[in-house]
C-alpha cells in the first residue's frame, strides 16, 4: 500500500508546488525575471506544447526578449525552432487530414501529406517560404532525411520510428521534390506519376496504405464525394449544409444520385438532396469532377490513380461497381437508384463555381478572388489558396489552438487575418495570434 | 507493470484529481448554464473568455510524453521501457484538444509520469543506497538527494523557478515533507521514495497550462 499512499500525497504535492510558484512570481523582488520566465514558459507551451527544453538556448532568448517586452520576438523564437515544427505546425498538419481536425493520437505516424504540410507550414525543404495558399496545389513530395547506422538515408514520413518521431528536426529533414505519385491502377505494381493537373497538393499525397492521410480518409471505397466535401470543409471552416443550396438543377446531380427519391427536390423533413449534390459541395460543377474518376484509395493497394478509366472504374456512377453500367444507362424501368438528368462529371476535369454560387452570394462569402471556373484539381486548388475565407478560418484554428479561452478582440483578429492574407506566412501569423495580450 | 499495481495507481490518480477538480468543473458550469456570468469573449474561435485574462491552453496528447522526458532530462524517454509501454496502453485517452475546458485525459499524465519515473535509476540523480532498501538509515542518508531531485525536475519544467524563486525554500520544503510523510509507511523503499518525488514533481510540471 505505500506506493499507492504516495502516489495520492504525489498528486497533493504537485499542487502545492504549483501554489508556491505562482507566489512567488508575484513577489516584487523576484518580479522582473519570474515574470520573463512565467512568459518565456506561457509562449512556449502554446507554440511548442511545452516541448521545448527550458536549457535550450532559444528559451533563454525567449526569456530575454519577454523581459525586453517582445513578446512577438518570443513568439518568432519558439515558431522558429525545432520544436514549433515539430509541435504546433505538425499537430495543424495531422489536423488537416480528416474533417473532425483530430490531431490524433501520439502514436499516429507522419504521412507524406503531413510532411508536406509541415514543409510548406515551416518553409522548409526546398519550399523556399512559409506560406498556406500553395499546399492544396504545390506539385511536391516531401520526405525525410534521417541517420540510421552511421549514414543519412531519405525515407518517407511514415517510415519514421517512434523515436525519430520525437526527435527529427523537420526544418533540416525535409526535403521536397517536384512531383507526386500514386499506384497505377492499370497496373497495381507499378507507381506513376500524377499528371499535373490533377495533382491538389498534399490532398494527393499518400505513399501507402493505412497512413491516415486525406487521400485515404476522402478516396478510400465510395464514389469520391467525402474526397471533395473534406477538400472544401477542411480549408473553410464550413460545415456541409453552409454550401447548401436547393437553387440547382437537377442536371448537377450526380447520376448514382435517385431522383426519383422523394426527397431529392424537397426536403420534407430533412435537407433536400439537391440542396447538397446539386448546390452544394457535391454538385458535379463544384470540384466533384475533378477527382471523381480519378483517384481510388484500397486497404491493399493504397492510393490510386485510375489511368485505365471505364465504366466499371468510375465512382461518379456510384460505390458498387456492379451498378455503376445501369447507373449510366440510368433506364428507369430495370434500375432506378440514379439520375437521368444528371450531365454526370465532365471527362476533362471541368469545374465551374460561378454558376450556382455566384448569385446566391456564396463566392462572396468565400471572398473568393481566383477563378471560378478551369479544369482539373490543380487549378481548383490554386484558386481556394487564394479565397479570403481559407486565412480567416486558418486564424481561428490557430487561435483555438493557442489560446482557447483568450479573448482576442474584433480588430486585432481581422488585423491580423488581413496581414496573413498579404503575406501568406504562416508562421508569423501563429507568433502574432499566440503574442496577443488576449492569448500570451 | 502488474495489472494489480495498475489499477492502485488508476484509484489513486482517480481520487487525487478530485481535489484539484473544482476550478475545472467551476468553469464548465459556467459553460453550460446559458445565463453564465462570464462576460463574452468577443474571440470568434470561442464561446468563454475573460478580458484581460490570458487564455490557457492545455498539454496535448502529441505534448505530454515528450514535457514528462524533458522534465527528467531524458532519463526516461517515451520509446523505451515502462514508459514506452503505457504511452501505447494509454495513448487514445490523452487530450487532442487544448481546450481545457473540453479536453479529457488529463487524469492519464500521473500514468505516464509514473511509468516514466519507474524507469530512471537513482544514479541519474546522484541518491545513494540500495532501490529496495527499506530502512530509516538509507532513507535518511538520501533525504537531501531526494529533494534535490524534485526540485531539479521542477526546474526543468519551469525554467530554474523551483530553485531560484523567491519561495525556493518551500518547495524543497514540500518535497521534504512528502518523503518525510512517506518514511512513516511500513515497507516504502528508497525507490518508492524517488518515484513519489518524481511523479509529484513531473506530473505538475507536465500539466501545466499554458504555464
Amino acid at each position: 500500500m505505500g506506493f499507492h499512499v504516495s502516489s495520492i500525497r504525489g498528486r497533493l504535492i504537485s499542487g502545492t508546488v504549483a501554489a508556491l510558484l505562482v507566489g512567488a512570481v508575484g513577489l516584487s523582488a523576484q518580479a522582473a525575471d519570474s515574470t520573463a520566465i512565467v512568459g518565456a514558459l506561457r509562449l512556449s507551451g502554446i507554440i511548442t506544447g511545452g516541448t521545448l527544453p527550458t536549457n535550450s538556448t532559444e528559451f533563454n532568448t525567449m526569456v530575454s526578449q519577454v523581459a525586453s517586452g517582445d513578446y512577438l520576438g518570443a513568439a518568432n523564437t519558439a515558431i522558429d525552432s525545432q520544436y514549433g515544427s515539430g509541435y504546433l505546425l505538425r499537430r495543424l498538419a495531422f489536423q488537416m487530414q480528416n474533417p473532425s481536425l483530430s490531431a490524433g493520437s501520439v502514436i499516429d505516424k507522419d504521412n507524406d501529406a503531413t510532411a508536406f504540410l509541415i514543409a510548406h507550414f515551416a518553409g522548409a525543404g526546398g519550399v523556399k517560404a512559409s506560406t498556406l495558399s500553395k499546399v492544396w496545389s504545390d506539385d511536391l513530395t516531401c520526405t525525410v532525411n534521417v541517420v540510421r547506422n552511421g549514414s543519412t538515408v531519405n525515407v518517407h514520413a511514415a517510415d519514421l520510428s517512434p523515436a525519430e518521431q520525437n526527435t527529427i528536426d523537420w526544418r533540416t529533414a525535409l526535403t521536397c521534390s517536384p512531383s507526386q505519385f500514386a499506384v497505377k491502377n492499370s497496373d497495381k505494381t507499378a507507381k506513376m506519376e500524377i499528371p499535373s493537373e490533377d495533382v491538389g497538393g498534399y490532398t494527393t499525397l499518400s505513399d501507402r496504405a493505412g497512413d491516415n492521410s486525406f487521400a485515404q480518409v476522402g478516396a478510400l471505397a465510395g464514389t469520391n464525394l467525402r474526397f471533395i466535401e473534406n477538400f472544401w470543409m477542411i480549408a473553410t471552416g464550413m460545415d456541409l449544409l453552409a454550401f447548401a443550396s436547393t437553387e440547382a438543377p437537377a442536371q448537377k446531380a450526380p447520376r448514382f444520385v435517385p431522383e426519383n427519391d422523394p426527397h431529392f427536390l424537397i426536403g420534407n423533413g430533412q435537407t433536400a438532396c439537391i440542396a447538397c449534390h446539386g448546390g452544394g459541395l457535391a454538385s458535379v460543377d463544384h470540384g466533384y469532377a475533378a477527382v471523381a474518376d480519378l483517384f481510388d484509395f484500397t486497404t491493399t493497394d493504397g492510393f490510386i490513380y485510375v489511368d485505365n478509366q471505364s465504366t466499371s472504374t468510375r465512382k461518379s456512377l456510384g460505390s458498387d461497381p456492379n451498378n455503376r453500367q445501369k447507373t449510366l444507362d440510368c433506364n428507369l424501368s430495370k434500375f432506378t437508384v440514379c439520375n437521368p438528368d444528371s450531365v454526370g462529371v465532365d471527362p476533362n476535369q471541368g469545374w465551374d463555381l460561378a454558376t450556382t454560387w455566384a448569385n446566391r452570394g456564396m463566392l462572396t462569402t468565400l471572398g473568393w478572388t481566383g477563378a471560378t471556373a478551369g479544369q482539373g484539381l490543380n487549378s481548383l486548388g490554386q484558386a481556394l489558396g487564394k479565397a479570403g475565407i481559407v486565412y480567416s478560418n486558418f486564424v481561428k484554428r490557430v487561435m483555438k489552438e493557442v489560446c482557447p479561452l483568450g479573448a482576442m478582440n474584433d480588430s486585432d483578429v481581422k488585423s491580423i487575418t488581413a496581414a496573413f492574407q498579404s503575406s501568406d506566412d504562416v508562421k508569423t501569423m501563429i507568433a502574432r495570434v499566440a503574442s496577443n495580450g488576449a492569448c500570451r | 507493470m502488474d495489472s494489480k499495481r495498475l489499477n492502485r495507481i488508476l484509484t489513486a490518480a482517480v481520487l487525487a484529481v478530485i481535489p484539484f477538480s473544482g476550478c475545472t468543473l467551476q468553469k464548465e458550469a459556467g459553460v453550460d448554464k446559458p445565463k453564465s456570468t462570464l462576460p463574452l469573449s468577443g474571440n470568434p474561435a470561442d464561446e468563454v473568455g475573460i478580458p484581460g485574462v490570458p487564455g490557457a491552453s492545455g498539454a496535448t496528447a502529441r505534448a505530454i510524453p515528450l514535457r514528462i522526458a524533458n522534465g527528467v532530462k531524458n532519463n526516461a524517454v517515451p520509446t523505451s521501457g515502462n514508459f514506452s509501454k503505457a504511452i501505447n496502453q494509454l495513448a487514445t485517452n490523452l487530450p487532442d484538444d487544448t481546450n481545457p475546458n473540453r479536453a479529457t485525459g488529463y487524469d492519464q499524465v500521473p500514468l505516464l509520469a509514473y511509468a516514466a519515473c519507474s524507469d530512471i535509476p537513482l544514479s541519474a540523480y546522484s541518491i545513494p543506497g540500495n532501490k529496495g532498501a527499506s530502512d530509516s538509515k538509507t532513507i535518511t542518508a538520501a533525504r537531501t538527494a531526494l529533494i534535490a531531485a524534485g526540485v531539479n525536475i521542477v526546474d526543468q519544467h519551469t525554467g530554474g523557478l523551483g530553485s531560484t524563486g523567491a519561495l525556493s525554500g518551500q518547495v524543497a520544503q514540500v518535497f521534504g515533507d512528502l518523503i518525510d510523510q512517506n518514511s512513516q509507511i511500513s515497507g516504502e523503499t528508497l525507490e518508492m521514495h524517488f518515484v513519489s518525488v518524481c511523479m509529484a514533481a513531473s506530473t505538475f510540471g507536465t500539466q501545466m497550462m499554458g504555464f
